[in-house]
């Protein structure tokens, strides 16, 4: 089909202005700060040489033009800057020591929140009208607006102090990494490729609260989203039509299935926003050794080129997910070309 | 020969504004071979009598009570099951809007064997693609656009789609509820043919549901007028359009433009009545010309006048 | 004045007083009971949210109903002055926001043309980053204040009103009643003003309440994260944070009460726009 081929390549090309456009608000922005970045990060008591010495080490001498070169042909070779603390550590290799973690939970996260969603989304669509549909209108709305931090709170108050049940913090216990190394970085993953099912079975437990926290909140988006296009796609004319032609309820409820979860696919690819902003919500409160708590530390210690890097990491990791939602998106739709 | 006869059909919606009576009690016979033109305005209860003979109605509808017999059955006291046996086989429909009635998601080829499979399981899959082609074929769609999506054709064409499904096991009734309303005149005239060389040479009924007397005058062989929930005349085509009889009728055929404006046109003064309230008695009575004093008091009875049914005082 | 006439017929056909439903009134009052209850605060309790009772960790008792945190400020008072914090800033923001981003959207969506498609792309590229890392980029660049929070949550919600305004904007331009008025030689600013703004408002009311209702969680995800108002100003996010790993401990009431807050001023504002989306766009009549 050259027509979904164009469809790829144009909207693969689309994404390199906003891309750059991304990049150049991150410059501007971490620009904008009052005051010198170095100084803020080493104190004013430290001798103006040293001052001096970082200033030059982080580029900040050249005129601001140069810099903004400079910092865009960095990201094309995947130059993401160097840690102006960690012994000038690359970012990109410390943003890849802590991604598995919040891809991890990210995945587990989403897989909750989807399940819940599609599942409250259709009945409360199919029910429309009704009380049940009522009830679930108003536990999505509940939903959306807990706060992602009270809601773990909550959760590790119950689970983890009362009930002693699960873990509250952190992604596995330590004793069981002794003489043990990632290969992807996703433990239950690795657990399962190296044969340590009980490291899986670790990584699992302390997913558990995390990840129903994530899901739940972001469920609440979802089921308005599924119910909304649900009662949409009910009432549109083919579902008459269809059963008029004497098909079963589970055949078109199978046609309204398809059609209803297009858009949603969609509107839950764009959502991936919102789940990386749950998911430092969530980091943060399990201390979950993710890029959300590896930001907020570097934050504090104004680690200026790493802050840098990582949102950059951020951007253009956004706009790579969205991107394959739309390319998806326009496989499964026959009428989304060009 | 009777094919399906609907017995004093009650069909009320249920709305938030009140209980709209959309038909109430209204008799109809179709036989065998027959296109009947159900015509009315917007709001007359044509196309709800049509929904209801199949019972697709919306959830907010409910049918209170009558009988339709098909082949001797009362549909009405069927199982949902039963029921979806008859839909699409025995009986099936044709809507409006070919565009939203056809899943955009499906090819043409694949909603048509969907339907053949259904009724008819025992066929194999490779069978039913060839009876859809051959479906297609009879109504004019070449088959090799079999693996085309609905968006990809044009309005008639996908109207014809649905023609074709609905004409793909061989029902004894077409329902076509404006199957043309929203094509242009020309591509509206080729499905009328095409409807009409399909009912002779299938033997088809088909009910033929539209706002359009002219149109259905053309080729249909009898004429069902309703308004308002009720129907007020039935008769053969000729002598319905030639000598109407109700006063509807004839402010119907009256507000026909002319192409050689040898007439005025005259429209029927007023509004359609809000079938929440519906006016007493006689239901045309406000807007009729002819109107008398027992019109407005006494529902008229449904009267034959030389082999013609009239809802009306005027012929007691 | 023109415009005020064309809102309140607007205000009117919408028909927002005699047809609103349940969930509108709830959201109502809600927000306007924590507003009140808010506003009375010093009637309501004698403690200062800034100073210590002397009673630190005290849980809940009829001396103190939500008990106290670990500096002995008590938390009734902290949560009822708490809501001014988070009200002034969100609304603020929002407020804000919507100053830039509508007239934005409405020059872009009217007239159209590159400055609309270069304006676009970069709204939409800001649309699509997540909301809280944004914010936090900005405040942290600024620096943990009331006026950096709201303009770092304001910068967060431009593009959300530029997109919805243009979108309306596009498709009130193309509405034949317009075209006629542009065609009888209407001045633009007239078109803008008593056509175009108008029917703009209900759309605008409906995101509104549901953005604020987003600015609030996250401001306190801001303040949660450390970068809202400086303590000790009374804040539901900032509680939570101090008040963590106390709870961890067992002290529940730290974070319980200032979380549950948020999530019913949150619920409050979200139940006002669904409510009103409810009452702008009926749904079709179902029978129950």
């Amino acid at each position: 089909m050259s027509s979904l081929r164009t469809y790829v390549i144009v909207r693969t090309l689309m994404t390199i202005p906003i891309v750059l456009i991304l990049l150049t608000l991150v410059f501007i922005i971490l620009r904008v700060m009052p005051g010198d970045p170095i100084t803020s990060m080493v104190g004013m008591k430290a001798p103006p040489e040293y001052i001096e010495m970082l200033k030059e080490k982080a580029g900040l001498n050249k005129p601001l033009i140069v810099q903004y070169f400079d910092y865009l042909f960095g990201i094309l070779r995947g130059d993401f800057g160097r840690s102006l603390i960690w012994g000038e550590r690359p970012v990109l290799y410390e943003i890849f020591d802590h991604l598995p973690a919040t891809i991890e939970l990210t995945i587990f996260g989403f897989a909750v929140s989807v399940i819940i969603g599609l599942i409250t989304g259709t009945i409360a669509g199919v029910r429309s009208g009704t009380k049940t549909d009522n009830a679930l209108r108003i536990y999505s709305i509940l939903a959306y607006a807990t706060f992602i931090p009270w809601l773990g709170m909550m959760f590790q108050l119950i689970f983890g102090v009362y009930l002693k049940l699960l873990p509250v913090s952190g992604r596995i216990e330590p004793s069981l990494t002794i003489d043990w190394k990632p290969i992807t970085g996703l433990y239950v993953l690795d657990g399962i490729l190296t044969g340590r099912l009980d490291i899986t079975l670790d990584a699992l437990k302390h997913l558990i609260l995390p990840s129903i926290t994530l899901g739940i909140v972001l469920s609440g988006a979802y089921t308005r989203l599924v119910r909304a296009n649900i009662i949409e796609v009910l009432g549109q004319d083919f579902v008459r039509a269809a059963k008029a032609r004497g098909l079963s309820e589970i055949k078109v409820l199978k046609h309204v299935l398809k059609n209803a979860f297009i858009p949603v696919l969609t509107m839950m690819g764009l959502q991936f926003a919102i789940l990386l902003t749950g998911a430092v919500l969530t980091e943060t409160t399990f201390s979950w050794p993710g890029m959300g708590t590896f930001l907020l530390e570097r934050i504090k210690y104004v680690d200026y080129t790493t802050i840098q890097g990582t949102i950059v990491f951020f951007a253009l990791f956004v706009s790579i997910v969205n991107l394959v939602v739309d390319i998806l998106y326009a496989l499964i739709d026959p009428r989304i070309r060009y | 020969m009777t094919l399906l006869k609907i017995n004093n059909l009650k069909v009320y919606y249920y709305t938030r504004r009140g209980i709209v009576k959309a038909v109430d009690n209204v008799s109809l016979a179709i036989n065998k071979g027959e296109m009947i033109g159900l015509v009315g305005e917007s709001g007359s209860g044509k196309s709800t009598l049509g929904l209801s003979i199949i019972r697709v109605l919306p959830p907010q509808a409910k049918i209170i009570s009558g009988s339709v017999i098909f082949n001797g059955t009362d549909l009405l006291k069927l199982s949902e099951r039963e029921m979806r046996k008859i839909r699409g086989k025995e009986i099936s429909m044709v809507f409006q809007d070919p565009l939203t009635s056809l899943d955009p998601l499906q090819k043409i080829g694949d909603q048509i064997v969907e339907t053949i499979l259904e009724h008819e399981p025992n066929i194999s899959k490779q069978e039913a693609y060839n009876m859809a082609k051959k479906a297609l074929q009879e109504v004019g769609i070449p088959p090799d656009r079999i693996g085309n999506y609905p968006h990809q054709l044009s309005g008639g064409q996908r109207q014809r789609v649905m023609i074709a499904l609905a004409t793909v096991l061989k029902p004894k009734l077409i329902i076509a509820d404006e199957p043309t309303t929203a094509l242009d005149v020309i591509v509206q005239d080729r499905i009328m043919e095409l409807l009409s060389a399909l009912k002779k040479e299938y033997g088809m009924s088909i009910l033929f549901i539209t706002h359009d007397l002219a149109l259905a005058a053309e080729r249909s062989d009898k004429i069902a007028v309703m308004y308002a929930g009720h129907l007020y005349e039935y008769g053969s085509s000729s002598d319905i359009v030639n000598k109407p009889l109700h006063p509807y009728t004839k402010g119907l055929i009256e507000s026909i433009p002319d192409v050689f404006m040898r007439k005025e046109i005259k429209e029927i003064p007023g509004q359609p009545p809000d079938l929440t309230k519906p006016p007493s008695g006689c239901r045309f009575h406000p807007r009729c010309p002819y109107r008398m004093p027992k019109c407005s008091r006494e529902e008229p009875p449904i009267l034959q006048v030389n082999g013609r049914l009239v809802k009306c005082w005027l012929y007691s | 004045m023109n415009i005020v006439n064309a809102i309140l017929e607007k205000l009117k056909t919408m028909g927002l007083l005699r047809n609103s439903n349940a969930l509108f009134k709830a959201g109502i009052i809600i927000v306007a009971g924590i507003i009140i209850l808010s506003a009375l605060a010093p009637l309501l309790t004698p403690y200062s949210p800034i100073v210590g009772t002397g009673d630190e960790l005290a849980p809940p008792s009829l001396k103190h109903p939500m008990g106290t945190n670990n500096l002995g400020y008590d938390m009734f008072s902290r949560v009822l002055y708490g809501a001014r914090t988070v009200l002034t800033v969100v609304v603020s923001a929002t407020l804000l926001s919507m100053a830039i981003g509508v007239p934005l959207g409405l020059i872009s969506g009217y007239y159209g043309g590159k400055v609309d498609r270069a304006i676009s792309i970069v709204m939409d590229s800001m649309y699509a980053f997540p909301s809280l890392i944004l914010a936090l980029a900005i405040a942290a660049v600024l620096g943990a204040s009331l006026i950096n929070a709201i303009i770092a949550i304001a910068v967060v919600y431009v593009p959300t009103y530029f997109r919805m305004v243009r979108g309306q904007t596009l498709s009130i331009k193309s509405l034949l009643y317009v075209e006629a008025a542009r065609a009888l030689g209407a001045p633009d600013s007239r078109i803008i003003t008593r056509y175009v703004f108008p029917n703009l408002l209900p759309t605008v009311l409906v995101v509104f309440s549901m953005n604020i209702a987003d600015a609030i969680l996250t401001e306190a995800g801001l303040s949660f994260l450390g970068f809202s108002v400086p303590p000790p100003t009374p804040d539901w996010g900032a509680d939570l944070r101090a008040g963590h790993s106390f709870m961890l401990a067992g002290y529940w009431w730290l974070v319980a009460f200032p979380g549950l807050m948020i999530m019913l001023l949150a619920t409050g504002f979200a139940l006002i726009g669904e409510g009103l989306s409810d009452i702008l766009n009926p749904r079709r009549e179902a029978v129950g």
